[in-house]
């Protein structure tokens, strides 16, 4: 490697003392955990949620599907006795 | 508790074990703290991005695999989370020769007068006028210095680390050096680095 000025700085950083103090500051473990916690509450309801509202979706397309269905046979059956009805009543 | 090892820690952690969440961070608080000293932004906390570091690891931790060492997983996640913040962190003055302490002035002055290795006494200025460069710098280019020059890590490593490729990497190391030289020269007023 060329002894450039740009090498000579970054070997100079390189090897510039590093703060040695590796110790946890006071509470950290707590904050962290405490915060992860609340995450994964709130994932499980995110995941609540949405299956609420999935089977609220489906729930709602099945009662209108039946609701539909329940229509047009209850107006199938009155077309079918006003047929007869006329039948009986025409001379 | 009894030491366990970090295989059985990391299944109890999955099963949001506090006191094997405390094992595991108590393990890793110094490589993630190295990390981020490394690569910490300018207007963040090493203690913050720390925090940010643990939690993503902790929420993550279903997602790791195993199949690489835990120290590189948790390595990418430090450094992706410097990463992140760094770009949060969009402005980047222009740095000015009267802008620099006596140390990195004396670094400057010395530089020009010497090609021989820089007194060890210049070392903490010299690292702090890198940091001061290497923050007007786009986030990758930062980081491929970092990595590559002041870490002195390996390409093997870096591409562990990025999930870059190698060509990429030396790419990237390449222009990130020809702009830290324009930085440089552009301070200085000196073409000849």
């Amino acid at each position: 490697m060329k002894n450039d000025r740009l090498n000579l700085l970054l070997r100079a950083a390189a090897r510039a003392e590093q703060t040695s103090d590796e110790t946890m500051p006071f509470g950290f473990e707590t904050r962290v955990i405490a915060q992860w916690k609340r995450n994964s509450g709130e994932n499980s309801l995110a995941l609540f949620r949405r299956a609420l509202a999935c089977a609220c979706a489906v729930v709602l397309a099945s009662f209108a599907l039946s609701y539909h269905t329940l229509e047009s046979s209850q107006s199938t059956e009155l077309a079918i006795a006003d047929t007869a009805m006329e039948a009986n009543f025409t001379p | 508790m009894p030491e366990t090892s970090t295989e059985a820690c990391l299944k109890l952690v999955r099963d949001h074990d506090e006191q094997a969440a405390r094992e595991l961070m108590a393990q890793l608080y110094p490589l993630v703290l190295k990390l981020v000293r490394a690569h910490l932004p300018h207007r963040s906390s090493e203690e913050d991005l720390c925090q940010m570091t643990f939690i993503k690891i902790f929420n993550n931790i279903d997602q790791y695999s195993g199949k690489v060492p835990l120290e590189h997983w948790v390595s990418r996640i430090a450094i992706n989370t410097c990463l992140n913040q760094i770009k949060a962190e969009k402005s980047r003055p222009e740095l000015r020769l009267a802008d620099l302490s006596e140390g990195e002035s004396r670094v400057v002055e010395n530089l020009a007068s010497t090609t021989d290795e820089l007194p060890s006494s210049d070392r903490n200025s010299a690292k702090e006028l890198i940091d001061r460069l290497l923050g007007q710098m786009k986030p990758q280019d930062r980081l491929i210095l970092n990595l590559l020059h002041i870490e002195e890590r390996t390409i093997e490593e870096i591409k562990a680390l990025t999930g870059w490729n190698s060509a990429l990497v030396k790419v990237r190391a390449f222009r990130a050096r020809q702009k830290l030289k324009a930085l440089y020269t552009q301070l200085t007023g000196r073409t000849h680095l």
